[in-house]
């Protein structure tokens, strides 16, 4: 995945360069308002941008957002309320014509270890479920990137470090270049191999996450560091 | 506080008055129901085929605001982003019958769909006086009802699952079907539960464009008003009919009411 981004929003300009292999997990790390969820927004397609986005050795960034396969996990996991937890994952499927879009969604439930709550509604789940719930509609989709907005941010703390561990497991079994938008420093360390630090709509720092702790480039990214080197 | 406690018995006169000019006349119904006879009246051929034609013609119409009004009430919560005036005009549009007189709507649908109408001279068959035109009148004066209870429910509803499903992969069409109207479901059961009670009492504009013609046009409504004049305890019956599908659209309603109207 190579993607080339710019976004002008009033004052606020992003400008962006993202290269992230499959198999791997790119963190973009940034303070709120830094142009993270623009980024992210730009690579769904939500978001109007010029630039090029490069997956699987095809351009995409012509495509309406329902063609470019991206399987997006909301920071608020967005699962459709009136659907049960299967019919949520064979969302994807179904609206794409894969065929058995059920049994497609029974195999990633049960992938992710989750076919328990094939028939429960997502309002009956905990943050966790609803998290894993998410990452297998996204995956559902067999997407060529898989991106991830601050996909700890809506836990309670006490639940946060066990999800975080489980979703760094489902991570490095997934063999698609991955990108996980987050403020948290523990996220990065937990979930990705490289990081993109973005301030103010433009990178500041590119690097794998041992070298972004050994030698951070800017205040933002030392002040993390040596908060995470405390706990 | 003191001048809010001495209001209140100022209040209090003009709002028991306005209490009982709303629940007064509906006791009278209930208390002066011939209800020893009722099972008799209610049975009467003539009572039947009126009944029949108000629910199957209010069933109809309220299918037809919903196939034009849902897709109304999309666009409408859509002009948010328009410029002012066309905004500004097409709610004004959608909410005149609303405020139009029935009767008025009844004479503007004749010269609209009449034989000598604006588009009725060119139809090679006639609508009013049928029980299209009883339809075509309750659409009018009762789709409004559906399409701002629906628009109420778009404005309320999380675009965010829009955006979800669309990254899965669904087209426009695929998300309205899928996510969008499911979501707005409870607006839409609401808003035609409202058209459906609104067409079932539909007078004016129906004895305008539709006229009086037993197991045609004569629905319930206009059935009630000419049996006063005949036989009055029949006439009272039907009242009570048309009371108790009334209150129980009231009920099944309850808090619910119509979104964005009333919330």
């Amino acid at each position: 995945m190579r993607a080339s981004l710019a976004v002008q929003r009033g004052a606020f300009t992003l400008d962006i360069d993202l290269e992230v292999a499959p198999g791997r997990t790119l963190a973009l790390l940034g303070p709120n308002g830094a142009g993270k969820s623009t980024a992210l927004a730009a690579l769904t397609g939500t978001v109007e941008s010029l630039g090029s986005i490069e997956l699987a050795g095809r351009r995409i960034d012509h495509l309406p957002v329902e063609q470019r396969r991206i399987g997006l996990v909301f920071q608020e996991y967005l699962l459709f309320p009136h659907l049960s937890v299967l019919e949520n994952v064979a969302f994807g499927p179904r609206v794409l014509n894969i065929r058995n879009p059920t049994d497609a969604a029974h195999s990633w439930l049960d992938r992710l270890g989750i076919s328990d709550l094939a028939q429960h509604r997502p309002p009956q789940l905990s943050g966790g479920q609803q998290q894993r719930v998410a990452l297998a509609r996204a995956l559902a989709i067999s997407p060529e990137l898989l991106l991830l907005d601050e996909p700890l941010a809506a836990l309670d703390a006490e639940v946060r470090e066990s999800v975080r561990h489980d979703l760094a497991a489902h991570l490095r079994a997934i063999d698609i270049p991955t990108i996980v938008v987050t403020h948290s420093f523990e996220d990065v360390v937990a979930l990705a191999q490289d990081v993109v630090v973005l301030e103010a709509g433009r990178v500041t720092q590119r690097a794998t996450v041992r070298e972004l702790i050994k030698s951070p480039a800017t205040a933002y990214v030392r002040k993390l560091v040596a908060a995470w080197g405390e706990d | 506080m003191r001048r809010r406690s001495s209001l209140a018995p100022a209040l209090w006169i003009p709002a028991g008055l306005a209490l009982a000019l709303l629940l007064l006349p509906l006791v009278a119904l209930i208390v002066r129901a011939p209800w020893a006879q009722l099972p008799a009246l209610l049975t009467e051929p003539t009572v039947l085929q009126a009944l029949g034609l108000s629910l199957g013609t209010a069933a109809i119409a309220t299918g037809v605001a919903m196939v034009l009004g849902i897709p109304l009430a999309v666009v409408l919560a859509q002009s948010a982003a328009w410029p002012a005036v066309p905004r500004r005009l097409l709610r004004a549009l959608v909410t005149v019958p609303l405020v139009l007189p029935p009767v008025v709507g009844g004479v503007a649908l004749l010269l609209l769909l009449g034989r000598q109408g604006l588009i009725g001279q060119f139809l090679p068959f006639g609508i009013p006086f049928t029980s299209a035109a009883v339809v075509i009148a309750q659409v009018f004066v009762s789709m409004p009802f559906l399409v701002i209870a629906v628009e109420g429910a778009l404005r309320a509803s999380d675009r965010r699952f829009e955006v979800a499903a669309a990254t899965l992969g669904a087209s426009r069409a695929a998300v309205f079907r899928r996510v969008t109207l499911p979501l707005i479901a409870p607006g839409v059961a609401s808003g035609a539960l409202l058209c459906f009670t609104r067409s079932l009492g539909e007078f004016g504009a129906t004895i305008t464009f539709a006229g009086s013609f037993p197991g045609t046009t004569q629905t319930l409504p206009i059935s009630t008003y000419l049996l006063l004049q005949t036989d009055p305890n029949a006439a009272i019956a039907l009242s009570l009919v048309l009371m108790v599908v009334s209150v129980a659209v009231l009920v099944s309603l309850r808090d619910r009411w119509v979104p964005g109207v009333v919330s």
